[in-house]
C-alpha cells in the first residue's frame, strides 16, 4: 500500500507542477470566485441568480474537471511510458498493477481536493448571495425552500394502466383494427396507447374530480410541519395566463384524524404553483391521498411531464445535499481517470486523449448511442446493400455502450439547483457502478496490458 | 578465473528478436548468448553501439522479454518483482522527473524500495552527499546537466544498498572527476562489500579498470569471453619502471638485455603526466578554494550506509595493501591488482594522485592510475625476476658512476 501511496503523492506532484494541470486548476480557482459577481439569472430574484451559479459554477467545474482528469491520466501514463521514466520504476520492486493503481489514486485525491475546495466556495458564495439586497417580495423565502432546504418529490402513483392497455389492443384485435394504427410494432402500439391513459389520466375537463396517491412519505406527522404540492398546469388550448379554479382536500379516509378541509383556490396556468398540506394528512403508512376537482365551467386543464405535479417534503439540508453531488460528479471523474490510465497503458498521449474524447462524448449522449445501437438491428429493406454492417456492429457497439456508463444518468446538478435532494442510493449507486463495477473492470484491463507489456520496446 | 561464488546471473540461449507491425522478424539483437555472472564478480559487457548490450540488460530486468532462452537473476525469473528490492539499475541515459528536485526524486525511489522515513532521509543525504549535490538538491532535476542527472542516475540505484548492480554506460556525460568516482566506487563496493556487478560500456579503459570477467558481444553474439587480465597479458613482453636513467645507462641496459637474453628492448620512453591525473588536480584545487559552482561539488565519499561493514573490515585491508606495496617496492614491477590499495577511495586515492605526481615519488605502487595505464605486463616468472635483480643492480652502479 505504501507503495500505491508513494505513486499517487508524485502523481499529485506532477498534476500540480505539470503546466497542463495547472492551467486548469488556475482556471479553476479564478472562474469560481468571480461567477457570483458575474452571473444575473433573471435580473430580478436573488433565487434565479443562485439558482444560475450554481448551474454555471458547478457545470464548469465539472467540464474542466474532466478534461483535466482525461489529460492528466492520458498524459502521465504514456509521457513515462514514451520518456521511459516508467523504466526506472518497474525495475523497482513495485508490481506493475501497483504502479496504476497509485496514478489513478492520485489523480482521483487532486480531484477530491479540487472539488472540495469546489463545495466550499460554492456553498460560501451561494449563502453570501442570498444576503444580497432584493426588492422582490418573498424572494428570500422562495430561495430558501426552492433551493436551500433540500426536499425529495414524489410523483402520483400511476393507475394500472397495463391491464387497461392489453384490455384496448384485445379489443381491437377482435374488431381487426389493429392494423388501422398507424404503427409499425406492436410495442409502438403499446406505447402509444399508455401516453395517450396517461394523459386522460393528468387532464380534468370542466367538473372532473381526481383521487391521486403518494407513496413513501418519510414525514413524521406528529410534528407541526408542512409538506408542498408542487405544479405547473398547462391548458391544452395553448392560450398563456388561462385561470381557472380548483378545489382539492387531503387525507386517508380509514384515518379520519388525517382529513384537511376543502380547499378552493385560482390558479394561472404555465405557472408554478405551491399548495401548503399540513403533515398530519399523511397517514401512518406514510401514504397521502390528495383529491383535486376542477372547478371552472369552461377550462380543461392539464399537467404535462413528471415534473409538473409532485409532492414535495423536506429531507436535508443544502450542503449535505451539495456534498453528494459533488461526490457523484468525483465519480465521473474517477471513471474518466480509470479509461484514461487504460488508453495511456497503449496507446500515445493524443491518441489516449482523443479516445478519451469519444468515451467523454459517448458517455454524455449515452442515451442517443444506445437507441442508435438499437435500431442497427432492423432487418434489411432489401434495397441498401450494406445493411449487413448495422447487425455486424451491433454487439460491438452494445458491448461499447454498457462498459461507457451513460453521464446524463450520473448528473446531480439539476437536482441541487432545483433544492431536489441528491437520493443517497443514487450516490451509492454512482460509486459501486461508475468505480467498484465499471471502473474494475477497465482498470484490470489496464494493469494487465501494463503487466504484459514489453515496456522498453519501442513502438513507433 | 574460475569461482566457486554462486551464480547471480544465468542465461542459457538468451535470444531477442525484434518484430515488426506484422509480426515478421526484423532485427537480431541477442542470440544465443549464455552469461554466468557469479557473486562478487565486476563483469563487462562489451561491444560497439547496437551490439545487444542495453537489450540483454532491459531483458535481465524484466523490461523486456526474452524471444528464445532462460535467465535467472538471483535466483528467479527477471519477472519476479520480489528479486527488484536486491537490483540496483542505472539505465543508459537518467530518465528523471524534471519536475522534482534531487531531493525529492530519491525519496520517491526510495519510498518504492519501502525503505522506513529515518532511513530514507538518511540514505538520501548521504548519497547527495555522495554524489556531490547536496548544494544543488533543492533544484528541479529539469536543470541539471546531463552528468549531474546521470550522478542522481547513479545514486537511486544505489538507494536500496544492491547485491546485484547494474550498470548501463555509467561514465557517459560524466566528467573525469566523476568517471574516477564511479570506478572508485566500483572496485570499492566489490571489494569491500562483496557487490555483484554488470557494467555495460564501450568505453574500454573504464571497463578494464574495474572488470575482472568481460563478454565482448558483436551482432548479439558473444564473441569472447573470460577473465579480463588473461585476455589482456603479452606474455611476450616485460616492462620495467625506473627512475629517471640517462642515456648511457639506457645504452648498457640495452646492451645488457641482448647480451643476457639475446632480445631486443622495444621501446623506451618518459611517461608524461596523464590528462586525466591532471584536470584531477586542478579540479581538487578549485575545490580546496571553495571556488563558485552551480555544478557539482566535491563529492566521492562514500555513503555511510554503504560503507557500513567496510568500516571493520578496513584495517585488515590497509595492511594487505602494505604487504602489496612492499612486495612490489622490492621487485619495481607492477602487479596492477594488488597494487590498487582496497581502502576508501577517491578522495584518498586523489590525495594519493597528487603527491605522487608533484613530489615524483618512486612508490609506484600506491600511483594507481599509472599502474593502471602501464600494466601491460603479466607477473613475471621466477626467470625474469633474477634477470630483474641483476639488471636493477647493474643501473645502480651505473647511476653512481655518474656521480663520481
Amino acid at each position: 500500500m505504501s507503495r500505491i501511496w508513494a505513486v499517487a503523492r508524485h502523481m499529485i506532484a506532477e498534476g500540480i507542477r505539470m503546466k497542463i494541470a495547472l492551467v486548469f486548476i488556475g482556471i479553476i480557482v479564478i472562474i469560481l470566485p468571480v461567477m457570483p459577481f458575474a452571473v444575473a439569472g433573471d435580473g430580478v430574484t436573488i433565487t434565479s441568480r443562485v439558482q444560475s451559479f450554481l448551474a454555471y459554477s458547478l457545470g464548469s467545474v465539472s467540464f474542466l474537471l474532466s478534461l483535466l482528469t482525461v489529460f492528466l491520466s492520458c498524459g502521465s501514463l504514456s509521457n513515462e511510458i514514451q520518456m521511459k521514466q516508467i523504466l526506472m520504476i518497474v525495475s523497482k520492486p513495485i508490481p506493475r498493477w501497483h504502479f496504476f493503481a497509485g496514478k489513478w489514486l492520485g489523480i482521483v485525491v487532486l480531484n477530491a481536493v479540487l472539488l472540495l475546495f469546489t463545495g466550499v466556495t460554492v456553498w460560501g458564495f451561494t449563502y453570501y448571495l442570498k444576503g444580497m439586497p432584493t426588492s422582490v417580495a418573498d424572494d428570500r423565502e422562495t430561495l430558501e425552500y426552492e433551493v436551500l432546504s433540500v426536499r425529495h418529490g414524489v410523483k402520483p402513483q400511476e393507475p394500472d394502466f397495463e391491464s387497461i392497455v392489453e384490455e384496448k389492443i384485445r379489443r381491437l384485435k377482435e374488431e381487426d383494427r389493429l392494423s388501422d394504427m398507424a404503427y409499425s410494432s406492436m410495442k409502438d402500439i403499446h406505447q402509444r396507447l399508455r401516453e395517450d391513459l396517461k394523459i386522460q389520466w393528468r387532464t380534468f375537463v370542466p367538473g372532473e374530480y381526481t383521487g391521486f396517491i403518494f407513496n413513501n412519505l418519510m414525514v413524521d406527522r406528529e410534528k407541526e410541519d408542512y409538506i408542498h404540492l408542487r405544479f405547473k398546469p398547462i391548458s391544452p388550448s395553448g392560450v398563456d395566463d388561462v385561470m381557472f379554479r380548483a378545489r382539492w382536500m387531503c387525507g386517508d379516509p380509514q384515518y379520519p384524524n388525517t382529513m384537511t378541509d376543502q380547499n378552493v383556490g385560482e390558479f394561472v396556468c404555465e405557472r408554478f404553483h405551491r399548495i401548503v398540506i399540513p403533515t398530519h394528512a399523511v397517514n401512518p403508512k406514510g401514504k397521502i391521498f390528495f383529491g383535486k376537482q376542477n372547478i371552472d365551467t369552461k377550462e380543461t386543464i392539464t399537467f404535462e411531464g413528471d415534473e409538473s405535479f409532485e409532492l414535495f417534503f423536506p429531507i436535508g439540508s443544502f450542503h449535505w445535499n451539495l456534498f453528494r453531488a459533488l461526490t457523484i460528479i468525483w465519480c465521473r471523474l474517477a471513471f474518466l481517470a480509470v479509461m484514461g490510465l487504460l488508453a495511456s497503458s497503449f496507446l500515445s498521449f493524443p491518441v489516449a486523449c482523443l479516445a478519451c474524447m469519444l468515451v467523454l462524448l459517448v458517455a454524455s449522449f449515452s442515451g442517443f448511442f444506445s437507441q442508435a445501437i438499437e435500431y442497427a438491428n432492423i432487418a434489411p429493406s432489401g434495397e441498401d446493400p450494406l445493411w449487413i454492417v448495422g447487425p455486424l456492429l451491433r454487439p460491438l457497439g452494445a458491448v461499447f455502450v454498457w462498459v461507457v456508463p451513460d453521464f446524463s444518468k450520473f448528473d446531480p446538478i439539476g437536482n441541487v439547483i432545483s433544492g431536489r435532494v441528491v437520493p443517497l442510493m443514487w450516490v451509492i449507486q454512482s460509486v459501486l457502478i461508475l468505480i467498484f463495477i465499471k471502473g474494475m473492470i477497465l482498470g484490470i484491463l489496464g494493469c494487465v496490458i501494463l503487466t504484459k507489456r514489453e515496456l522498453a520496446q519501442v513502438v513507433v | 578465473m574460475p569461482t566457486n561464488e554462486p551464480t547471480v546471473v544465468q542465461t542459457i540461449g538468451l535470444t531477442k528478436i525484434f518484430k515488426d507491425f506484422w509480426h515478421r522478424d526484423r532485427v537480431v539483437a541477442v542470440d544465443k548468448l549464455d552469461l554466468n555472472i557469479h557473486r562478487n564478480q565486476v563483469f563487462g559487457l562489451l561491444g560497439p553501439n547496437g551490439s545487444g548490450k542495453t537489450t540483454t540488460i532491459k531483458m535481465l530486468l524484466g523490461l523486456l522479454y526474452p524471444t528464445r532462452g532462460r535467465i535467472n537473476v538471483l535466483g528467479r525469473a527477471p519477472t519476479d518483482v520480489a528479486i527488484k528490492s536486491r537490483i540496483g539499475y542505472l539505465p543508459e541515459e537518467s530518465y528523471l522527473y524534471r519536475f522534482l528536485d534531487a531531493r525529492e526524486t530519491l525519496d520517491y525511489y526510495a519510498r518504492l524500495f519501502q525503505i522506513p522515513r529515518q532511513d530514507r532521509r538518511r540514505r538520501v543525504e548521504q548519497l547527495l552527499e555522495m554524489v556531490g549535490l547536496t548544494r544543488e538538491a533543492r533544484r528541479r532535476v529539469g536543470e541539471y546537466s546531463k552528468g549531474m542527472a546521470r550522478r542522481i542516475g547513479l545514486a537511486q540505484a544505489l538507494i536500496n544498498d544492491p547485491d546485484l548492480l547494474i550498470l548501463d554506460e555509467p561514465t557517459t556525460g560524466l566528467d573525469p572527476v566523476g568517471t574516477k568516482e564511479i570506478k572508485d566506487l566500483i572496485n570499492f563496493l566489490n571489494r569491500q562489500k562483496q557487490k555483484t556487478i554488470l557494467l555495460c560500456s564501450h568505453l574500454l579503459a573504464d571497463v578494464e579498470d574495474v572488470c575482472q570477467q568481460v563478454t565482448v558481444l558483436y551482432g548479439g553474439r558473444q564473441q569472447a569471453v573470460g577473465n579480463i587480465r588473461e585476455l589482456l597479458s603479452q606474455k611476450n613482453l616485460t616492462q620495467i619502471t625506473t627512475e629517471r636513467l640517462s642515456d648511457a645507462a639506457i645504452d648498457r641496459i640495452c646492451k645488457l638485455v641482448a647480451e643476457e637474453e639475446s632480445k631486443r628492448v622495444v621501446s623506451v620512453s618518459t611517461p608524461s603526466d596523464k590528462l586525466e591525473t591532471f584536470f584531477l588536480r586542478i579540479v581538487k584545487r578549485a575545490q580546496e578554494a571553495r571556488q563558485q559552482t552551480s555544478g557539482v561539488t566535491a563529492g566521492g565519499r562514500i555513503a555511510e550506509f554503504l560503507a557500513t561493514d567496510a568500516s571493520q573490515q578496513r584495517p585488515e585491508a590497509v595492511v594487505d595493501s602494505l604487504i602489496a606495496a612492499a612486495e612490489s617496492v622490492k621487485t619495481t614491477t607492477e602487479e596492477p591488482e594488488s597494487t590498487i590499495p582496497p581502502e576508501e577511495p577517491a578522495k584518498d586515492v586523489i590525495d594519493e594522485l597528487l603527491t605522487t605526481t608533484q613530489t615524483t615519488d618512486s612508490d609506484e605502487s600506491a600511483d594507481m592510475d599509472q599502474a593502471a595505464s602501464e600494466a601491460v605486463t603479466d607477473q613475471p616468472d621466477q626467470g625474469d625476476r633474477e634477470f630483474i635483480d641483476r639488471l636493477i643492480k647493474g643501473s645502480d652502479k651505473e647511476n653512481d658512476d655518474d656521480k663520481e
